[in-house]
């Protein structure tokens, strides 16, 4: 548990860039969405 | 802006800093203070929320905890005290100087320099899907500069 905790600790820099990451790309999903509903709304 | 994103930013500006995994509440805190009694009874503010949504107390805590004024007065507090630690403080002043340009008048209004003037900024909204997708493409290429 110990070493689970201190390599989270270690790595949070990494650990902050990959969660950035992974809401940039559920962002970029949402976007995406967001503009297909409002282009199809219309048709 | 949402509060995951004040604690992102402030981290990559301010990791570099002994202890910087404090940065992260400190980030939260102001929202924290200001939405933690609405959230306790179950209510929150969406995107869709209006001036009338939000209680006068919410308000007032909302204009207390993005006030530069405050921040200046807890900033040389916490320097006189503890001396270096100020600086981790930091993450509050990114938190108040992102959020200036970011709200709407009508809802939130950012009066940063509460309560000697209700002066704001008519800015532009963070909830929408393009600012969002802007703003996480910034804080990731911060994330880049920071390694």
């Amino acid at each position: 548990m110990n070493k689970i905790l201190r390599w989270i600790i270690d790595y949070r820099f990494l650990l902050m860039f990959i969660t950035t990451i992974i809401l940039l790309v559920y962002e970029l999903i949402y976007y995406s969405r967001a503009v297909v509903t409002t282009c199809g709304g219309g048709v | 802006m949402d509060m995951i994103s004040h604690g992102f930013i402030a981290y990559a500006l301010l990791h570099r800093l002994p202890y910087s995994w404090l940065v992260l509440p400190i980030a939260f805190m102001p929202d924290i203070i200001t939405f933690l009694p609405l959230l306790l009874q179950g209510k929150a503010l969406t995107e869709n929320s209006k001036r009338e949504d939000v209680p006068n107390y919410v308000v007032t805590l909302y204009a207390i905890t993005h006030s530069l004024v405050t921040y200046a007065v807890v900033f040389l507090i916490v320097a006189y005290f503890f001396g270096a630690w100020a600086l981790l403080l930091g993450a509050w002043l990114i938190h108040i100087l992102i959020d200036i340009p970011l709200h709407e008048a009508d809802l939130l209004p950012v009066r940063f320099l509460y309560p000697l003037s209700n002066v704001h900024i008519n800015g532009i909204s963070y909830a929408t899907p393009q600012f969002r997708l802007f703003n996480y493409a910034i804080i990731t290429l911060l994330y880049i500069w920071g390694f």
